[in-house]
């Protein structure tokens, strides 16, 4: 299997992980569900949030997806940023999963499209990660 | 039960967490193994040539997500601390410890270094709550 296949593997598999930020200089991370299309990766927050504000600031992310100790399972790390959604469609697409998801009313939440520069594959025998590099958006 | 003794009970279900560290204006974070104190401090080792040692000799600052297990009715730590290197044969043996406990391979750094994080603000969160616990950690 190529690293890419296996990180599909890991995408289909998982929607929890850990979503970091920069905030005042420091780092901030809190657990979030999300949902992939290709590498892209979707979440919601709460609309008008500090931390919404501190992605406008400074749109650079971090992911870990996927951890789930005493398994075998793979888990991926990435590194991005947050990009605007523009395509109405796939807004809709998305905020009807994570309604589903919240159980929320779709305008409480803005959806956050995260794009990766950088995925790392990680197994959990100890061999290194695997790089994967993104085509530059 | 008070705020640091629920603190406790969570740093004691399982030996690791996530944690987060800048470079420049990039956010990271892996995840680490860990000890504790009874006063809620933490304790971690790194390689001596690692990212994250670079990263808080820059910028101290670290926040810890610990103890999400992925249950429907979860209780988790949000620990946001302040990172320095320390000296103590001890702890760095006790991580080591942990390490090889939760993973099938060893730490396979000998020079490592043991980093303190000391506790500026935690909070307990559930995931069915809206509300977080403020942790008095003094």
């Amino acid at each position: 299997m190529t690293v890419e296949e296996h990180i599909r593997l890991v995408l289909d598999r998982a929607s929890i992980g850990t979503l970091y930020i920069v905030q005042d200089d420091k780092p901030t991370g809190r657990y979030m569900t999300f949902k992939s299309d290709g590498a892209t990766l979707y979440t919601v927050t709460d609309k008008d949030s500090a931390k919404l504000m501190a992605i406008e600031k400074n749109p650079n992310v971090h992911i870990i997806l996927g951890y789930q100790p005493g398994t075998e399972y793979n888990y991926l790390e990435f590194e991005g940023k947050v990009t605007d959604v523009m395509d109405d469609q796939l807004r809709i697409k998305m905020r009807n999963f994570f309604r589903s998801v919240f159980q929320k009313e779709a305008a409480e939440v803005t959806l956050l499209k995260i794009e990766p520069s950088v995925i790392y594959l990680h197994t959990q025998d100890g061999s290194p990660a695997q790089k994967f590099v993104l085509p530059i958006q | 039960m008070d705020s640091k003794l629920q603190a406790l009970e969570i740093l004691k279900k399982q030996p690791y967490g996530v944690m987060g560290t800048v470079d420049g204006d990039k956010p990271y974070a892996r995840i680490m193994t860990f000890i504790h104190d009874e006063d809620l401090t933490l304790y971690t080792i790194a390689p001596v040539h690692s990212n994250i040692l670079k990263h808080v000799k820059h910028n101290p600052f670290t926040h810890i997500l610990y103890g999400y297990e992925d249950h429907e009715d979860d209780v988790f730590l949000e620990i946001e601390g302040q990172v320095e290197q320390a000296e103590d044969t001890e702890k760095a043996m006790a991580v080591l410890q942990n390490y090889d406990r939760i993973h099938r391979n060893s730490f396979n750094e000998q020079h490592h270094v043991l980093l303190k994080i000391k506790p500026i603000r935690m909070r307990i969160m559930h995931t069915t709550r809206n509300e977080p616990l403020e942790v008095i950690i003094h």
